[in-house]
């Protein structure tokens, strides 16, 4: 990635690329909903790769397809397929606790594709008049792109969604999506290097139209 | 589609539409979330019980509670501190009844839906699947591209999950410590490779199959 990328150059992917890729990412959501909760720091606090792969999804796939991909997730779903963490499958996650969070999810992937596309195609165009790479400050952006749409998207939703679901007060439930927040910074680190990986072995990712 | 525990039958809930099964288990999660009086949650939870009878399961009913225990817990106990904290304390005791009443809740809804689905084989929920996408055709989506990505989702599980294994083998057979990002990061590029692949195997077969042209030109492909 030594050249400026024009922008002449950003084609939208073959259909069956795009079909191939939503389906895949799906996949990955659906595996990394299932893979058991990981320990995460001195509390023990057991965090799930879902977000991550959901944020992952986003920042790989760009905000159209990325979208996409976590709606097919979700409404495998809610289908009857048991693909949500727990193998709970089906409408009736809708009235339980995380009906808020698994709404967001697309909407979240959306936002931090959308956002991180902005980042990626300065990062590049910066990187190519300059190092030759994009260096640390871009991709602690595309960081702050996941932290955003986490924030705008996934924990009001969420908050929301218990307080409907569980008939909770607003303190409670802010409290009970609290408990999240160390884990979301974490677990967006992780995506921002996951797709840091990605985008270096496939810079063709990063050409997206949004 | 080994992932699904159907249990196979001939009762009136397994011969029902499938259409009539989503709309029974969307009224019934409905009434659930919005209408939290004991009486009518208590009434549901018999009527789903009843239906788990009339499908001959009765014993798959406590299986959500079995497997969803945790969910149902938090549920509860988030639901007592809103009460005895909340804005109007209540006496731990008053804090129980909605408690429980919200747990009720929450399992009828997850039961419902699990009778669906084990009342239901695979192969009809993903045809119900793609007949529900055709129903979007107007506001742009194409329903064969849906319905492909579906099948590639469900094919690529088991990839992805093989793939996970491999790579933490792979890293444990080096002496490396099994990192989030020292193992997904080789995932990921794997599963993105994976689906160039798929892709590029798809084009080959001509998928998916381009939406029908509104106004088809000559077919120049017939003889004259």
């Amino acid at each position: 990635m030594s050249q400026a990328v024009p922008s002449a150059q950003r084609t939208s992917l073959a259909v069956p690329t795009q079909v191939a890729l939503a389906g895949v990412f799906a996949a990955l959501i659906a595996v990394c909903s299932m893979l058991p909760p990981i320990p995460v720091g001195g509390f023990g606090v057991p965090i799930t790769l879902q977000t991550f792969a959901v944020m992952l999804t986003g920042l790989i796939l760009g905000a159209r397809l990325g979208f996409l991909s976590v709606l097919l997730y979700l409404v495998v779903g809610l289908a009857g397929l048991p693909v949500f963490s727990g193998f709970n499958a089906g409408i009736g996650v809708l009235a339980g606790p995380s009906a808020g969070y698994l709404l967001a999810f697309p909407l979240a992937a959306g936002l931090a594709g959308a956002l991180s596309t902005v980042v990626l195609r300065r990062g590049q165009a910066a990187a190519a008049r300059g190092a030759g790479r994009m260096g640390f400050g871009w991709w602690a952006l595309v960081w702050l792109c996941a932290m955003v749409a986490s924030f705008v998207f996934i924990h009001p939703m969420g908050i929301a969604g218990m307080m409907l679901a569980l008939d909770l007060d607003l303190a409670t439930a802010l409290g009970a999506d609290m408990v999240f927040w160390p884990g979301d910074v974490v677990k967006n680190v992780l995506a921002t290097a996951v797709a840091a990986t990605v985008i270096r072995a496939f810079p063709a990712l990063a050409l997206r139209r949004f | 589609m080994n992932l699904l525990d159907h249990r196979p039958g001939t009762s009136p809930v397994h011969r029902a539409p499938l259409g009539v099964k989503y709309a029974v288990l969307l009224v019934l999660t409905v009434v659930l979330v919005a209408w939290r009086q004991p009486v009518v949650v208590g009434a549901v939870l018999a009527g789903v019980f009843g239906l788990y009878l009339l499908a001959r399961l009765p014993g798959e009913f406590l299986a959500p509670w079995r497997r969803g225990w945790p969910l149902l817990a938090f549920a509860g106990v988030a639901r007592f501190a809103s009460g005895v904290f909340g804005p109007v304390p209540l006496s731990p005791l008053d804090a129980l009844g909605p408690a429980l009443v919200v747990m009720a809740a929450v399992f009828g809804a997850l039961a419902a839906a699990r009778l669906l689905v084990i009342t239901t084989p695979g192969t009809e929920l993903l045809d119900g699947l793609a007949h529900f996408f055709g129903a979007f055709r107007r506001f742009g989506v194409n329903p064969e591209a849906a319905a492909l990505a579906v099948n590639v989702m469900l094919r690529t599980i088991p990839w992805v999950g093989a793939a996970v294994r491999a790579h933490a083998e792979a890293l444990a057979s080096r002496g490396l410590r099994r990192g989030p990002v020292r193992l997904m990061g080789p995932v990921l590029v794997a599963t993105v490779g994976h689906a160039r692949a798929t892709g590029e195997a798809l084009a080959a077969r001509g998928l998916p199959a381009a939406p029908e042209p509104k106004h088809p030109g000559p077919d120049y492909t017939r003889g004259a």
